[in-house]
């Protein structure tokens, strides 16, 4: 559902937002779909704090008049940037009643016990964090480009070059971290998406 | 169980009627202690609801940056 919603907006922005001048796929795009097809109204703004001397780089907080509004933690790289405000639009476009948690502290000890305890499985708000980071990655690098990226730096790195200098070079052509890049591209969550046969619908564009 | 710093951060939420609230951390967080986690994203809302950010329309820049 967060992949099928995913490709279905890079599909939107490649029919009516793509620009020539665009590096890469744009989330100040997203944005302007979200606003626009949504009809959902998101706030977004930049925190005062460096995320230097904080453990997150951005959170969304869904107001009492429903309004979305998404804060970036300052002096973070455009990559970040881009890679979270994408992150955080996913969480306003697949936002429910069922995925949101009213209890900080619960949401927090809930969302780390999904990650770190194999025997948690979490609650839907905390699937909401890492399903949202799917369809970030899914948009901003789909599966079908990640297998080709692969084959590029698997060739690259036999040649001889440096794999931590191939892996930026990809990122970089993304505008996508690099610490993102790794662990998309590594085998734990290359096998997940190999597993659900994602390539069918994944475009490599 | 003592009020701590986060408690009263879900308090002033819970008093402006927030509905829900996500966070992208950084992978190192999950090695933080709670506690810790727990101070620090208090200090961060705590801030924003205090106004200490600034809105802006689009991401300024999507062009390569190194900082």
């Amino acid at each position: 559902m967060c992949l099928d919603t995913a490709q279905s907006l890079r599909a939107v922005y490649f029919q009516s937002h793509y620009r020539t001048s665009h590096r890469t796929i744009s989330v100040n795009s997203l944005l302007q779909i979200v606003q626009n097809t949504y009809h959902k109204k998101v706030i977004l703004s930049f925190h005062e704090d460096s995320h230097k001397s904080h453990h997150l780089y951005s959170f969304l907080h869904v107001d009492e008049d429903g309004n979305y509004n998404i804060c970036l933690m300052s002096e973070m790289t455009n990559c970040w940037n881009r890679f979270a405000l994408c992150k955080e639009l996913f969480h306003v476009i697949l936002d429910e009643e069922s995925t949101r948690n009213p209890s900080i502290k619960d949401h927090l000890q809930d969302y780390r016990a999904a990650l770190t305890d194999s025997e948690a499985s979490g609650r839907d708000s905390s699937k909401s964090e890492i399903l949202t980071e799917y369809a970030a990655m899914q948009y901003l690098f789909p599966y079908a480009k990640r297998l080709v990226s692969l084959e590029e730096i698997d060739t690259r790195v036999s040649a001889g070059e440096a794999r931590k200098v191939v892996f930026l070079d990809v990122a970089e052509k993304l505008m996508v971290p690099r610490l993102m890049v790794e662990d998309y591209l590594g085998t734990e969550l290359m096998d997940l998406f190999d597993a659900i046969s994602w390539i069918e619908k994944s475009d490599g564009r | 169980m003592s009020t701590n710093v986060l408690d009263v951060v879900q308090a002033n939420l819970d008093s402006r009627g927030t509905r829900d609230v996500k966070f992208l951390f950084k992978r190192e967080s999950l090695g933080v202690p709670m506690t810790d986690l727990e101070e620090d994203v208090a200090n961060v809302l705590g801030k924003f609801l205090a106004g200490k950010y600034k809105v802006v329309e689009k991401l300024p820049s999507e062009d390569l940056s190194r900082n």
